[in-house]
């Protein structure tokens, strides 16, 4: 999305007839004086006569993108014991997602099946120990698409039984 | 009723920026005696005032101006053939 900003002249011509100029593309960080000043030294080169000074911002909204209404639910009840685990996704978009434990190094091995939507961990990869009770966040990321935006979302696991995940 | 014919004039500024990226400004009306000393002048005003429609990138200097004269001939459309 982006924002333009345009300073619209009202200027008086020899005719006492007003009209409009619009300035586009004025910096965000413009100093109104700065503004005015330029104005009023461009209307100088004319022969009108300025009347006013308005700024207008606009923000552009044609290729803004929709979100692509991620959510993520556990598949898996907290306190998992060493069963496999899985979350399901569900979103409008044809991206792929990605998983990435907050615990790098730590927990890991996510599998996402694309038939079903959801992230798996079988429990039969051998997952180091952890210890516990831990609380285990894991950021889902959809990349950009040429119909949606990129969206993440994070969801939280209790984990009380992380002995069982021993390799 | 003939048709009828209208001169207009614009002064025509081509700003460039710091990215290489040029754009016209159109004013209506000039005074028949701008000179080029004018438009300089316009240089030190316009930084920080204006940017690129590109990239938003900085004024950079006025790289031409000039006066164009449009003359606009209006058809009597009730004029009978």
């Amino acid at each position: 999305m982006a924002t333009k900003i345009s300073a619209v002249l009202t200027v008086t011509d020899t005719n006492q007839k007003t009209a409009s100029k619009s300035l586009t593309d004025i910096s965000p960080t413009a100093d109104k004086g700065r503004i005015v000043n330029l104005a009023r030294a461009l209307v100088a080169l004319t022969t009108g006569t300025l009347d006013g000074v308005e700024l207008v911002t606009k923000e552009d909204i044609t290729n803004e993108k929709p979100a692509p209404n991620l959510t993520v639910t556990p598949n898996t009840a907290n306190g998992l014991s060493g069963d496999a685990m899985s979350f399901q996704l569900a979103f409008d978009s044809d991206a792929t997602p990605t998983a990435s434990p907050i615990l790098k190094g730590q927990y890991g091995g996510f599998t996402y099946n694309a038939a079903n939507k959801t992230f798996n961990v079988a429990a039969t990869q051998g997952l180091p120990y952890i210890e516990h009770p831990t609380t285990i966040t894991v950021t889902i990321s959809l990349p950009e698409t040429s119909q949606y935006k990129a969206a993440t979302a994070t969801i939280e696991w209790q984990n009380m039984q992380a002995d069982l995940f021993n390799s | 009723m003939a048709d009828k014919m209208k001169q207009s004039y614009a002064l025509k500024l081509v700003a460039g920026f710091t990215d290489g990226d040029e754009r016209t400004i159109s004013i209506d009306n000039p005074r028949s005696d701008i000179t080029a000393a004018d438009i300089r002048a316009l240089d030190s005003l316009a930084r920080d005032v204006i940017i690129g429609d590109k990239y938003g990138a900085p004024f950079q200097t006025f790289k031409d101006a000039g006066i164009q004269e449009t003359t606009t001939v209006y058809l009597d459309l009730e004029e009978t053939p």
